[in-house]
């Protein structure tokens, strides 16, 4: 159920693609209105490219929207991520009906993934923002360049906010391809509701948006200065606010107390996780080898992603129960491999210059009442001090047959968040009654 | 009397007494100790009784010459014994009493290097095998559910052991040979059988040790105890059938061995930091009883251990 994140929508891989036309081909049968959009908001839809000064060519693509008399373009963070990251060696561009036109960076929200950059010399009409979110069940259109291959409506329906994620998101029933992100999500008065940025990976016509008061108070900012050191810092003020805002959330749903009643994982009880995970649970008997594993996995969804470093604020937690009727020495000669297979070695190459080795602590620790074999790995980020991908396995060692695992990965957080979250989400796993 | 040992190659091929003297040695059938050598002349040499109380053995115009240890002598006075060389020949000479039987020596015990057959060699392999099996079978993993090939597993590995021990004595065979140490195939595998056991034996210290020590602690013995078992089997090795006190000689190339076995580790973890593999431990044992789950820190102290981590992460990346 892997998300595609804002930077794999405009890299969505063919055959996807092409199921995904098709459908759109099968689903949508445009009314008769839909051509009178295409006339009127035509002139406010660009095509935003990153290049490295060749003409012909583009290493990104995406889409934008006007906003403002004076040439601002509205889109998605993930379209001009690339140029944010080296601002010396990409330049950007935004191709519209009158022409073509150098862009500039005027702000960016890399948290709700967004952006503004404005084109000089720009005539169109600016797109209104709605003053409120799309009602459930509201049509709407979108626009967008797909592939590059040309201007493109889809039509669908609003759904409200996901009910998942720290982040919010339009919930969209929509078939939206790789290119659209960036473009504008109208209602029935021209007015935009919000900005395409993701769909839901394997699965049909479920798109994301994000919604449109977020553009609203992103406009509000004072434009950027967009030297290198300044855009890196403002970066890092964005991770710090959004991983305080994310710890402080969970912390927060942590110390509600017990809302819901206990997870049951096989033999394992944890208290409930916050409403912002996703999860899914399993059960899986191995008859063979005399093992039973119930398993229960979950992610935060709609988090962000940093070009170099990969998605930022995201928790994964794994929480696993394993009953064996066999030799307990056999047992405890396999959770080792288990772990070890959980324990999420570096995940991107030897020697990257953005990330640090990654570095580990092993230790029998005593958490709530129980015993565990913890080994947490730590890298840390290059150009965001203080802040790490840190993954965490713990596993129970004071029965014999029968074990309580989690796996915990904490990304772009800071040390003391991971540590503190760790703790409370080891100490909310019991053994469940017998 | 006096006994006169014909050696070849070191080792005594011919043994015989002579009650009293003169005793002439040489070519020639009329003498009393016949050398068949085509460099032994007809009457090469003679052993005279001494007017000290010892023996006098002297050349009698052996074309070759009459060697007392490396130099060529005339005559040499002896008592006790004398090792000579007549032409090609060597023969040790040594006079013996009737007295009281000696007892045996511990140090004599072990130095009797009896007549060992292809049995004795299986035998030696059998016990190697053994040790190896038991090491195999202490691992925790070869008991896991998801190891379904235990049987194949431990032929297998038995059948690919005992060619490799057989290598391995030869290449140790070969090389105490060059030491020109008097050594058999059978004493190196004598040895394979003894030190093998020394596997089973730091596997079940490592495993004791997870209860009673703290992980850290635990976990470097875990570390060290085979590259330890491995001097004292290399170290052993090397002192085979070597005459005389071995203390020193011992020491010495432990602290070899342990010295290259350090730079062989350290240049492995280098490497391994180089490539950014992280040294990680999994380990984990059954809880026991009586001892549970051994010693463990707070979530604090661990705490502050993986803040150590992010800080070297950090520091290398600056």
């Amino acid at each position: 159920m892997a998300l595609v994140n804002g930077p794999l929508l405009i890299r969505l891989e063919i055959p996807m693609n092409l199921l995904l036309v098709l459908l759109a081909l099968a689903a949508t049968q445009a009314p008769a209105t839909s051509e009178g959009a295409y006339a009127r908001l035509k002139p406010s839809l660009f095509t935003i490219e990153i290049h490295s000064g060749n003409r012909e060519s583009k290493s990104s693509l995406g889409s934008g929207y006007l906003v403002s008399g004076d040439g601002l373009i509205a889109t998605n963070y993930h379209v001009v991520a690339s140029f944010i990251e080296d601002p010396v060696r990409n330049q950007l561009r935004a191709k519209g009906q009158t022409g073509e036109y150098p862009l500039t960076l005027v702000q960016f929200d890399l948290i709700h993934d967004i952006a503004l950059v404005r084109a000089a010399g720009v005539s169109g009409k600016p797109l209104a923002l709605a003053d409120s979110p799309p009602q459930a069940g509201e049509r709407i259109i979108s626009f967008g360049n797909p592939e590059g291959l040309g201007l493109s409506l889809i039509e669908g329906n609003a759904n409200g906010f996901a009910t998942k994620g720290v982040v919010p998101r339009l919930l969209l029933s929509m078939p939206l391809n790789s290119g659209m992100s960036g473009g504008p999500i109208l209602n029935s008065r021209d007015q935009v509701v919000g900005t395409n940025v993701s769909v839901q990976w394997l699965s049909n016509s479920l798109s994301f948006g994000v919604p449109a008061q977020a553009l609203r108070e992103l406009l509000t900012r004072a434009p950027l200065d967009i030297a290198r050191p300044a855009l890196q810092a403002e970066m890092n003020r964005q991770l710090d606010a959004f991983e305080k805002q994310t710890t402080d959330a969970l912390t927060r749903a942590f110390q509600a107390g017990p809302r819901e009643p206990d997870l049951i994982i096989g033999g394992a009880r944890s208290k409930a996780l916050p409403p912002a995970f996703a999860c899914w649970d399993n059960r899986q008997e191995f008859e063979r080898e005399g093992v039973v594993k119930s398993q229960y996995g979950c992610d935060l969804q709609f988090t962000p992603a940093i070009e170099k470093l990969g998605p930022i604020g995201s928790v994964q937690i794994q929480i696993e129960h394993f009953v064996s009727e066999r030799s307990s020495y056999g047992f405890y000669g396999y959770l080792p491999t288990h772990a070890h297979s959980h324990q999420e070695v570096p995940p991107r190459a030897p020697g990257d210059p953005d990330l640090g080795p990654p570095e580990c602590a092993s230790n029998r620790v005593a958490v709530g009442g129980e015993v565990w074999k913890i080994t947490t790995c730590a890298v840390a980020f290059k150009a965001s001090p203080g802040f790490f991908d840190i993954d965490l396995v713990a596993t129970s060692l004071s029965r014999p047959k029968e074990a309580m695992f989690l796996s915990l990965g904490f990304k772009g957080f800071r040390m003391k968040s991971a540590l503190d979250l760790s703790k409370r989400l080891i100490e909310n796993v019991s053994w469940g009654a017998n | 009397m006096l006994v006169i040992r014909v050696l070849r190659d070191g080792s005594v091929v011919r043994e015989e007494l002579f009650r009293s003297t003169p005793i002439t040695i040489g070519r020639s059938a009329s003498c009393h100790l016949v050398l068949t050598d085509s460099s032994v002349s007809r009457e090469h040499a003679r052993i005279d009784r001494d007017q000290g109380g010892g023996f006098v053995l002297v050349d009698g115009s052996g074309t070759n010459g009459l060697y007392a240890g490396p130099k060529r002598v005339a005559s040499e006075r002896f008592s006790g014994r004398l090792r000579a060389r007549l032409g090609l020949t060597e023969i040790e000479i040594e006079e013996v009493s009737a007295d009281a039987t000696q007892p045996i020596s511990l140090e004599d015990l072990h130095q009797l290097d009896q007549r060992r057959t292809p049995i004795t060699w299986a035998n030696y392999i059998g016990v190697t095998l053994a040790a190896l099996a038991l090491e195999t079978v202490m691992e925790p993993e070869f008991w896991s559910p998801w190891n379904s090939q235990r049987v194949v597993f431990l032929v297998w590995r038995s059948l690919t052991a005992s060619v490799a021990i057989l290598v391995f004595a030869s290449i140790l065979l070969g090389l105490l040979k060059a030491a020109s140490r008097k050594v058999r195939m059978a004493d190196v595998l004598n040895h394979f059988a003894v030190y093998s056991w020394l596997g089973p034996l730091s596997a079940a210290i490592s495993l004791l040790a997870y209860y009673l020590l703290s992980d850290g602690l635990a976990s470097s013995l875990r570390s060290w105890l085979p590259s330890i078992a491995v001097v004292v089997f290399l170290t052993q090795a090397a002192a085979i059938r070597r005459p005389g006190p071995n203390r020193t000689f011992r020491w010495r190339w432990a602290a070899a061995f342990l010295l290259i076995l350090m730079g062989i580790d350290f240049t492995r973890a280098y490497a391994a930091r180089k490539m950014g593999e992280p040294d990680i431990d999994h380990t984990m044992q059954a809880p026991a009883p009586g001892l549970g789950a051994g010693p463990a820190v707070s979530f604090e102290d661990y705490a502050e251990s993986v803040d150590a981590a992010g800080k070297r992460s950090e520091a290398q990346v600056r």
